[in-house]
C-alpha cells in the first residue's frame, strides 16, 4: 500500500490560494495600478505623462470643494451613527436575551437590504408629500410643503440611518467583550452611572467605536447611490463626479486622479485611525 | 496605618430574603444576622445561592422578598453605588486601562475626593497590601496574587462599612491560597470590618471564618462557628459536606439513659445522647472516621471485615465493610498500646466514648 | 438593569432601625443616564425601522404617488409588477442570475484561498488575506472605474462576463472573510485524529473539514450574493446597453418620474430579504458574521 503523504500540519497546502490569488492580482490589483498609471496623463487622449491632472484638482477651489464635502460628509455622518449607535449597542447588551433575538434583526436588516431601496424610503420621507412635509402641515408647522430632499442635511440624515448597522454591530461586540464586573465594581465603589459611563464603559469600547466609525466613514464617502439620488443635482461629491468624468465628459485620467485622490484620502484616514487606536487599546485585552 | 476605626465596625442583618430567578427560586427564607467585626464565610456547592445573596447585600441585585440591614439602616432603597458595601470579585475586576494607583483611587475619586489627596490614599492602602512598588504599573502586568491585593485595596480605600469577598481564592494556585488567607485576616482584624466571604472550599471556611453559614440549594443548614459545625452538624447535608461523614441506617430506640441504633448491615450502636433528631424509628446516623473506634465483636457493636489498612502520618486509616457491604472509613491514631489490625481481620466498630455522632431522620 | 429597590418593611418592634431613601442626587442621575440612554436608543431603532415600514405601507397605496400616508389602499402596483412591467422582470431575472454565477464562483475561488490562508501565522500569510479583503474598504466606485479601464484596454467589450467578474471582485471578501472566521474556530485537534487514524487528506477534507465550516460559507455566500444583487457602483461601469440590473432600472425609475411601481419591488425585495435573513439565522447563524 502507498504511503499517503503527510498533510501539512498548518492544514490545506498553500496552492488552494493561487487560483484566487491570480484572479485578484488580474482584477482587482492589476486594475488599481492601471487606475493610478491613467491619471498620470496630461490630456484626455492619454498621449503625454505627467501630474497636471493632480495640479487640476488640487488648485480649484471648485474641485477642492467637492472633496472637502464628500470628506466632511464621512465625518458628519460618522458622529450622528456614533450618537445614535452607541446607545442603541448599549440597550442590546442590557436587554434580557429573548428580546435581543428580534433587536438583532432590526439591526441586521438594512444591512442585507438593497442600497437603492433604502434611499428610496428616504426620497418618500422627505419628499414633498413625503411624511415629514404632512406631519409639519398637520401640526401647524408649515403652510407650504418644505424642500428637504437635496439639502446636505438630508444626505447626512439618509446616510447615517443606512449606515447606522455597520456602527451598532462592532460596538456590540465590543460592548459583549467587556467584562460585566467592571461596571458592577465601579458602581460598588462609589461612581455614579454617568461616571461609570464616561471613565470605563467608554474608554474600555474604543476598539468597537473605532472600528464603526472607520467603516462608517468608508462606507459614507462611497455611498453613490445614496449621495446622488437624495443630494440631487446640485450638490455633488465624489463618486458622482468620478461617474460623471468618466462615462459623460470621457476624461478618464481626470476621473482616475479623482479616484486615486479619494482612495488616497479614505487610506490615510483609515491608517491615522488604526494607529492612534493601537496605541491605546492594547490593555483591553487584558 | 489604620483607616477605619474598630468601634465604628456595623452589623448586617438579611431578614426573610427570597429570590427568584428566571422562573426558578434561588433563594429561600434567607435571615442571617452578622455581628460587627465579624468574618462570616457563606459556604455552600455551586448554584447554593451564596453569590446571590452576597450580591443582594451589595446592591447589584434586587431581591424579590425580604430586607437587608447595614448598622441600623435598611438599605433596601439604596442603590449600590451608595449602599456602602465593598466587594471584591472573583476575578478582580480592575480597570485594565488604569495603573494600579488610579484604580486604587477611583472609588474616591468618583467621591470628589482631590487628585493629591487621592493619590496619597492610595500610596498608603497599597502600603497596606504591600503592593507599593506597582503603583505605576498596569494591571494585566500583575500577577493573580497581586490583582487580588489591588482590588482588596481599591475596594478598602473608600472605607466601606461591610467587605464582601466573593470566591477571592478560587483563581489562585495553591500555594498561594494560603497566604493570601492569611493576609486578608490579618487585614480584616486590623481594620475590625465586617466582612462576608463566599467560598465553596471547606477548608478555607473553616480556617478563615467566625462563623459559617452552610447552604444548600437556596436555604441556610446550619449557621455558626466552625467546630460546632463540624462536631455537632444540623443537617445530614452538613455533616456529609463538611468533613467526611460515615452513614449508618438503623432504627433508633431511646433506652434508660443511653440511645441504641439497630444498624442495617447488623449489629448495633451505643450513643450518650442523639442529637439533633432524638425520636425512636428510622434515622441516619453519621460518624467521622475519627470518632468510630474498633473493637473485638459484641452486641452493642457493628460487626465489620477490614479490607484495608493504610498508614496516613500519624494515623491509620482502616477502611472495612459492613455485612450489608457498606463501606465505613475509620481513623485511629498510630501509638502503641492501640490494637492494631490487618486485612481480613473481623472486628466491631462502636462509637468512642463521648464523641458526638449526629442522628437524622431518615 | 439589575437594581430593583423595594421599599422597606418598617419592624413594629425595632422603632430605631429606619428605612434609608436613596439620596436625591443618586437618583437624579441615575434616571438621567436610563432617560438619555433608551430615548436614544428607541430614536435609533425607530430610525432603523421606519423607512422600510413606510416604503411597504406606500407600496400599497391605491393612488398614483408617493403621498404618505396613501389615500387608501390596494394591491395594484403590485399586479403592475406583475402582469405589466417585463423589464423589472427582466432586470430581476438578470440581477439573480448574475448574483448566483458570481457567488459561485466566489465560493470556490474563495474557500479554497480560506483554507489555505486562515489558519497561517506567518506575515505573508496575513498579507495576502488583507488583500484578498482589500475591496470591502476601497470605494466601490473606484473599483468599478479601474476594472472599466481594464477592459478598454485590453479591447474586450462589455458583456455579461466583464459584469460577472467584477461582482467577483467585491463579493469574494466576504466569503473568504466568514470562511476564516469558521476556520479558526474549528479545534485543530480534530484534524489531527482524523489524519492520525489514517484518513487521507482529501478523506479528512471531505468528512471534517467541509461540514464544519458549512455555515460559515454559507453565510458568506449569503452576504455576497445580497451584495451582488443590491450592486449598483460596479454594474453602473460594467454592464452594457443590454444587461440593466434591477438596482439600475429602479433608480432610473427613482430619478425620472417617482414611479410607484419602485415601492412596490422594493416591498418584494423586502420581504425576500427578510425571509431569507430569518432562514440564514437559524441555518448558519449569520449575525454573528455581520459583526
Amino acid at each position: 500500500m502507498k504511503t499517503q503523504s503527510v498533510a501539512p500540519r498548518s492544514g490545506s497546502p498553500l496552492a488552494l490560494s493561487v487560483p484566487l490569488g491570480i484572479f485578484f492580482v488580474g482584477f482587482v490589483f492589476v486594475p488599481m495600478l492601471l487606475l493610478a498609471y491613467v491619471s498620470l496623463f496630461e490630456d484626455m487622449e492619454m498621449t503625454r505623462h505627467g501630474f497636471s491632472q493632480y495640479v487640476k484638482f488640487l488648485s480649484d477651489g471648485f474641485n477642492l470643494g467637492i472633496l472637502g464635502s464628500t470628506l466632511l460628509l464621512g465625518l458628519k455622518v460618522s458622529i450622528l451613527c456614533t450618537l445614535l449607535g452607541f446607545p442603541l449597542a448599549y440597550l442590546y447588551v442590557q436587554i434580557p436575551g429573548r428580546w435581543q433575538g428580534p433587536l438583532m434583526l432590526l439591526i441586521v436588516l438594512p444591512l442585507l437590504t438593497s442600497s437603492v431601496v433604502r434611499t428610496f424610503a428616504w426620497v418618500v420621507i422627505l419628499g414633498r408629500q413625503g411624511i415629514v412635509n404632512t406631519a409639519m402641515a398637520n401640526l401647524g408647522w408649515i403652510q407650504e410643503p418644505v424642500k428637504l430632499l437635496y439639502t446636505p442635511g438630508a444626505v447626512a440624515v439618509a446616510l447615517a440611518q443606512i449606515e447606522l448597522p455597520l456602527m451598532v454591530l462592532p460596538l456590540i461586540t465590543a460592548l459583549m467583550n467587556c467584562d460585566r464586573n467592571l461596571r458592577d465594581a465601579s458602581l460598588a465603589l462609589g461612581a455614579g452611572h454617568w461616571r461609570t459611563f464616561w471613565k470605563i464603559t467608554v474608554p474600555l469600547s474604543m476598539p468597537g467605536l473605532l472600528a464603526g466609525g472607520l467603516l462608517v466613514f468608508a462606507s459614507s464617502v462611497s455611498a453613490f447611490v445614496t449621495q446622488t439620488l437624495v443630494g440631487g443635482g446640485q450638490q455633488i461629491f465624489m463618486p458622482y463626479y468620478m461617474y460623471q468624468q468618466a462615462i459623460q465628459a470621457n476624461n478618464y485620467p481626470f476621473a482616475a486622479a479623482i479616484a486615486m485622490l479619494l482612495l488616497v484620502c479614505v487610506l490615510a484616514v483609515v491608517v491615522t485611525v488604526n494607529a492612534l487606536g493601537r496605541r491605546n487599546s492594547g490593555f483591553v485585552h487584558a | 496605618m489604620n483607616t477605619l476605626n474598630s468601634t465604628s465596625a456595623v452589623s448586617v442583618r438579611v431578614d426573610g430574603i427570597h429570590h427568584r430567578y428566571a422562573g426558578s427560586v434561588a433563594l429561600e427564607s434567607i435571615s442571617l444576622d452578622i455581628e460587627p467585626g465579624e468574618l462570616v464565610a457563606l459556604l455552600g456547592p455551586s448554584g447554593c445561592g451564596k453569590t446571590t445573596l452576597l450580591r443582594i447585600v451589595a446592591g447589584l441585585v434586587g431581591q424579590t422578598r425580604g430586607t437587608v440591614r447595614i448598622g441600623n439602616d435598611v438599605v433596601d432603597a439604596m442603590p449600590t453605588n451608595v449602599r456602602g458595601a465593598g466587594i471584591v470579585f472573583q476575578n478582580y475586576a480592575l480597570f485594565p486601562h488604569m495603573k494600579v494607583e488610579a484604580n486604587v483611587a477611583y472609588g474616591l475619586r468618583a467621591r470628589g475626593v482631590s487628585a493629591g489627596e487621592a493619590s496619597a490614599t492610595a500610596r498608603r492602602m497599597l502600603d497596606m497590601v504591600r503592593m507599593s512598588a506597582f503603583g505605576n504599573r498596569y494591571p494585566r502586568e500583575l500577577s493573580g496574587g497581586q490583582q487580588q491585593r489591588v482590588a482588596l485595596a481599591r475596594t478598602l480605600a473608600v472605607k466601606p462599612r461591610v467587605l464582601l469577598l466573593d470566591e477571592p481564592f478560587a483563581a489562585l494556585d495553591k500555594n498561594l491560597r494560603l497566604d493570601m488567607q492569611i493576609e486578608i485576616k490579618r487585614i480584616q482584624r486590623e481594620l475590625g470590618i465586617t466582612t462576608i466571604l463566599v467560598t465553596h472550599d471547606q477548608e478555607e471556611a473553616m480556617s478563615m471564618a467566625d462563623r459559617i453559614a452552610v447552604m444548600n440549594a437556596g436555604r441556610v443548614e446550619q449557621f455558626d462557628t466552625p467546630e460546632v459545625i463540624y462536631d455537632c452538624p444540623a443537617t445530614l447535608f452538613v455533616a456529609t459536606f463538611i468533613g467526611t461523614a460515615n452513614l449508618l441506617p438503623g432504627n433508633l430506640m431511646a433506652r434508660d439513659g443511653f440511645y441504641e441504633v439497630a444498624c442495617e448491615g447488623g449489629g448495633a450502636l451505643k450513643l450518650g445522647q442523639a442529637l439533633p433528631f432524638s425520636e425512636d424509628g428510622r434515622v441516619v446516623v453519621a460518624a467521622r472516621p475519627e470518632h468510630l473506634a474498633l473493637t473485638t465483636q459484641s452486641d452493642i457493636t457493628l460487626p465489620a471485615t477490614v479490607e484495608m489498612v493504610l498508614p496516613m502520618g500519624p494515623s491509620f486509616v482502616y477502611e472495612l465493610t459492613l455485612s450489608d457491604g457498606r463501606t465505613v472509613k475509620v481513623t485511629q491514631p498510630r501509638i502503641a498500646d492501640l490494637p492494631r489490625y490487618a486485612a481480613g481481620d473481623r472486628v466491631g466498630l462502636s462509637l468512642r466514648a463521648g464523641s458526638p455522632a449526629g442522628v437524622f431522620s431518615a | 438593569m439589575p437594581e430593583n429597590p423595594i421599599p422597606a418593611q418598617a419592624l413594629i418592634s425595632e422603632p430605631d432601625r429606619q428605612a434609608i431613601s436613596e439620596p436625591l442626587a443618586s437618583s437624579l442621575e441615575r434616571r438621567s443616564f436610563g432617560l438619555v440612554i433608551g430615548m436614544l436608543g428607541m430614536v435609533a431603532a425607530i430610525l432603523l425601522l421606519a423607512p422600510t415600514v413606510i416604503v411597504v405601507i406606500t407600496s400599497f397605496t391605491s393612488g398614483y404617488s408617493l403621498k404618505f400616508p396613501p389615500p387608501g389602499y390596494s394591491a395594484r402596483w403590485y399586479e403592475a409588477l406583475w402582469s405589466d412591467s417585463p423589464e423589472l422582470v427582466d432586470a430581476f431575472l438578470l440581477s439573480a442570475e448574475l448574483a448566483a454565477l458570481a457567488t459561485a464562483l466566489s465560493v470556490v475561488l474563495s474557500v479554497a484561498a480560506a483554507l489555505a490562508l486562515a489558519r497561517r501565522k506567518e506575515g505573508w500569510a496575513r498579507g495576502l488575506e488583507a488583500l484578498f479583503l482589500s475591496p470591502l474598504m476601497l470605494p466601490t466606485l473606484a473599483i468599478g472605474l479601474s476594472l472599466l479601464m481594464l477592459f478598454n484596454l485590453a479591447e474586450a467589450g462589455l458583456s455579461f462576463t466583464t459584469l460577472v467578474i467584477g461582482h467577483v471582485a467585491i463579493i469574494s471578501p466576504y466569503i473568504v472573510r466568514t470562511t476564516s472566521a469558521n476556520l479558526l474556530q474549528m479545534n485543530a485537534s480534530l484534524l489531527e485524529s482524523a489524519h492520525s487514524l489514517g484518513a487521507s487528506a482529501v478523506y479528512v477534507f471531505r468528512t471534517v473539514t467541509l461540514p464544519l465550516i458549512s455555515r460559515g460559507i454559507l453565510a458568506g455566500a449569503f452576504i455576497g450574493f445580497m451584495a451582488s444583487f443590491d450592486n449598483v457602483a460596479v454594474s453602473l461601469f460594467l454592464s452594457d446597453a443590454r444587461s440593466q440590473v434591477l438596482p439600475i432600472r429602479m433608480w432610473q425609475m427613482i430619478e425620472s418620474n417617482l414611479d410607484v411601481r419602485a415601492a412596490a419591488v422594493s416591498g418584494v425585495l423586502i420581504t425576500v430579504t427578510l425571509i431569507m435573513m430569518i432562514v440564514m439565522e437559524r441555518v448558519a447563524g449569520i449575525s454573528k458574521h455581520l459583526r
